[in-house]
């Protein structure tokens, strides 16, 4: 085995103990966590295979069929990523927005007004 | 100020402690209810506030942009029985007679939004500079184009609308885009809005503190973002 190879399944490896660390997920969702890191590690085990398999798909090199991957997958993140951060700032706003109406300071003839009202 | 009247002038502001004062004395006597939108400064802009007795003060407790101030602005007024919504910016650019000429289109029922132009005739830009104003002319241009309304002016921040059309209109843009977003809105909602020649004077403090040639290319990003995510 050379270093390269050694160094890819140690990041392969840490990346899914990461992914179990953050990610509360269920059984079924680590299943596939656990099968694209195992594809990963054989695939750097047997390089030949991914060429193999870009030879059947139609592109010349198996680590140019991996880059293509990548920048697809990648992409789609990137958008869900995205689409996530717009969400949470839209709910942030209503929540600030909707503390800042309750906890207004009224002119304090508005708030005697209110107490006259009460006794 | 009065407590609950039907006219509203809603005043966004961010880090204005030296210039709100004054700004908001101009409406002491006036018989307006006034609301300002604190968002988050952290320069005692909240607190130079605070002395007005009369006045309705909200804060956001993260800052999060002028348009999203002014939605904040909009739905309190509409929640305490507002009939008109002026929008009046709080670092002394804008002028206390200007409120009156907004105002008055709408309560003479001709239209449902009036909107501030310096270029229009009887309008001003006291002291303005020359690169500010060919980047006004530019930006207008633009807004011309995306927006479809035949406008003189454009992000002067002095406006007036009535209830009806307030609440047909909802600011998403937090940050400074949402001037060109509130003219799209008016397009497409179809509510009737007429140009009003106002008076804007640039001091140096405005000038410092208010848009910036660079600013202008990060409200033309998130205009363009805005159109590819949603």
């Amino acid at each position: 085995m050379s270093l390269i190879q050694i160094l890819l399944i140690v990041g392969l490896l840490g990346a899914f103990v990461l992914y179990l660390n953050f990610f509360r997920t269920v059984l079924f969702d680590r299943l596939i966590a656990l099968s694209l890191v195992a594809a990963g590690v054989v695939f750097v085990l047997a390089p030949d295979l991914t060429g193999k398999i870009a030879n059947f798909i139609g592109v010349g090199r198996g680590t140019d069929l991996i880059f293509y991957l990548f920048i697809v997958l990648t992409l789609h993140i990137f958008i869900a990523i995205y689409s996530k951060i717009s969400s949470i700032q839209q709910s942030q706003t209503e929540l600030i927005r909707a503390l800042a109406i309750r906890f207004a300071r009224l002119p304090s003839a508005v708030i005697n007004k209110k107490n006259n009202f009460q006794e | 100020m009065k407590l609950d009247s039907s006219i509203w002038i809603i005043i966004p502001a961010y880090n204005e402690a030296l210039a709100i004062a004054d700004v908001l004395s101009s409406f002491d006597r006036s018989d307006y209810s006034v609301v300002v939108v604190d968002d988050a400064s952290r320069d005692g802009t909240y607190e130079v506030c605070e002395k007005f007795d009369s006045l309705y003060l909200l804060r956001h407790l993260v800052n999060l942009g002028q348009g999203a101030s002014l939605q904040t602005g909009i739905d309190f007024a509409l929640s305490r029985g507002a009939k008109y919504l002026v929008t009046f910016d709080s670092d002394g650019q804008h002028t206390r007679e200007s409120v009156d000429r907004l105002l008055a289109p709408l309560l003479a029922g001709e239209c449902d939004i009036t909107l501030g132009s310096r270029f229009l005739a009887g309008g001003e830009a006291l002291n303005i500079p020359l690169s500010r104003l060919k980047l006004l002319r530019l930006a207008t241009f633009f807004t011309r184009l995306t927006t479809g309304l035949k406008i003189t002016d454009t992000h002067n921040g002095l406006r007036a609308l009535t209830d009806v059309a307030a609440q047909k209109i909802k600011i998403t843009q937090n940050r400074m885009a949402h001037a060109s977003q509130l003219l799209t809105q008016i397009g497409k909602t179809g509510l009737r809005y007429m140009e009003v020649p106002v008076k804007i004077r640039y001091t140096d403090y405005s000038l410092q503190k208010g848009q910036k040639m660079s600013n202008a290319i990060s409200i033309l990003w998130e205009s363009l973002t805005e159109r590819l995510w949603r």
